[in-house]
């Protein structure tokens, strides 16, 4: 091949993974790529790249945007007319009024599309590479992270309302998502105790690596929150005194597990425990 | 969007307009600080900016251009404050107090924790894109994201970010040929797997 054919035929992929090239062309190149190893490999990576990105960035709902602009407009000491948005939004969102216009439709379209192609993509990614997990034992890097302070992501977290970004079906389901992060399950003691409701997770807060889980629960009407990370990604969170808040320090295997609550006592991690299941059990949990 | 007529643009309109497009003025923020948390933030201070300059907002312009340049300048700002904060992250009398299990052999080396970085696990291909992500353009990977995640226009790319739609292709393009070309080895499996019959 030339060099020149090789810049074409890149060309020509990215055309054709942009969505760029018409009807005719897409299956001409489709008949191409189900024919060259080489361009189906590369397809198979771009794939994959995106799937990553999706799940690096995971885009905020519309619950978010409108506690954005509350907040904004607090600051801004616009808060009654952004109140007044607020409401027509709401209003909006249940009566299906004019207000709602094309471009939000769209919006909304390719939110969904979005949401649609990272959870196929994702989703068959995550089933390969969990199929032939060392494929992913390579290289070596030393990526940045800006670590979170334990109460700024929770300061984040109630800005976003306490929006989950997974709730787990069942319990499957849930130390697949601790599995998948850590390399270790994680399970919650059942029944859980009276007073005591697991809400949902945040996978956004960089508290002590990107992969930092946040398991939100009420206890007795509160917000409790519980970080787990591995316990290679530990370092000493604290916080100050005269927060309101209190955190608690826990291990399960290879994980740790801090409870920042505004109770006495931690209510959670003494009911964390490592379910040690195989492999095969986690993945059957991978159902987001 | 656009607002038509000479009427000076209302906090509720801003609002709606706002909430409309946050989604692409967070890709913009995440894409130039690689920071999802941080993306939150640096939204909520460009609306309050722009809330407060509504005034400077031209009727029968683009909303999203004039925000877009909003969310950027915030975000640029919030990068270099995070770079130069970045080294001094953390108390290093707190490193004292860690508990005896952290002196395990997995544990960070010390120099890392008084910088605030952490070795990436080498297995997470998620820590292999972020770290790729790294080498392109801010522009470029705002470009990207917007492309991939939001699946916007190139020309509506154009408006918001300032740059000719061209030049918005072109990054796009650009970015996704180095992020394949640096994260192939991160993915021996894969090309064995989908051409094994070939």
């Amino acid at each position: 091949m030339s060099r020149d054919d090789g810049r074409m035929l890149n060309e020509g992929f990215d055309a054709y993974v942009d969505g760029a090239l018409g009807a005719q062309q897409h299956a001409e190149f489709e008949r191409r790529v189900q024919g060259d190893p080489a361009l189906q490999a590369e397809q198979v990576r771009q794939r994959a790249i995106d799937a990553a990105l999706g799940r690096l960035f995971p885009v905020p709902g519309a619950e978010r945007a409108e506690a954005l602009i509350r907040a904004a407009g607090q600051a801004a000491g616009q808060a009654a007319a952004v109140g007044r948005h607020a409401e027509l939004v709401r209003e909006d969102h249940a009566t299906g009024s004019p207000m709602r216009r094309r471009g939000v439709h769209r919006l909304r379209i390719l939110a969904y599309a979005a949401c649609a192609l990272f959870l196929a993509g994702g989703g068959w990614w995550l089933a390969s590479i969990l199929r032939e997990p060392s494929v992913l034992s390579t290289g070596s890097v030393a990526a940045e992270f800006r670590p979170v302070d334990p109460l700024d992501a929770v300061r984040r977290i109630e800005r976003e309302k306490h929006e989950p970004d997974l709730v787990c079906e069942d319990d499957q389901q849930f130390a697949a998502l601790v599995w998948m992060r850590t390399n270790q399950g994680l399970l919650l003691a059942q029944p859980l105790p009276v007073g005591v409701e697991v809400v949902g997770w945040n996978m956004r807060q960089t508290v002590l690596s990107w992969k930092t889980l946040i398991l939100m629960a009420r206890v007795d009407g509160q917000w409790v929150y519980v970080i787990i990370d591995a316990r290679a990604n530990d370092r000493s969170l604290t916080v100050p005194s005269g927060s309101g808040q209190r955190l608690f320090r826990d291990e399960v295997g290879a994980l740790v597990a801090y409870e920042l609550t505004p109770f006495d006592g931690p209510r959670l991690i003494g009911l964390l425990y490592d379910p040690k299941r195989d492999d095969s059990w986690y993945r059957a949990g991978i159902r987001w | 969007m656009r607002h038509d007529g000479a009427a000076r643009l209302t906090v509720e309109q801003f609002a709606s307009a706002f909430h409309e497009s946050f989604r692409l003025y967070w890709l913009i923020a995440v894409g130039i600080t690689r920071d999802a948390a941080l993306a939150d933030d640096i939204v909520q201070d460009a609306a309050v900016i722009a809330m407060r300059k509504l005034d400077e907002f031209q009727p029968g312009t683009s909303f999203n251009a004039w925000m877009g340049q909003t969310v950027r300048f915030v975000a640029y700002n919030a990068a270099r404050r995070e770079r130069h904060n970045r080294v001094a992250s953390f108390d290093p009398s707190d490193l004292d107090r860690r508990p005896a299990s952290h002196a395990s052999e997995e544990a960070p080396p010390l120099e890392d924790l008084r910088r605030g970085i952490v070795a990436a696990d080498p297995r997470n291909f998620d820590d292999q894109v972020m770290h790729a992500l790294g080498s392109i353009s801010d522009t470029a990977r705002a470009c990207l994201l917007l492309r991939t995640l939001a699946g916007l226009e190139y020309a509506e790319i154009s408006q918001l970010l300032g740059i000719p739609a061209g030049t918005a292709m072109s990054h796009v393009h650009r970015s996704r040929m180095s992020l394949r070309r640096q994260l192939a080895p991160h993915l021996p499996g894969w090309a064995g797997a989908v051409g094994g019959d070939a």
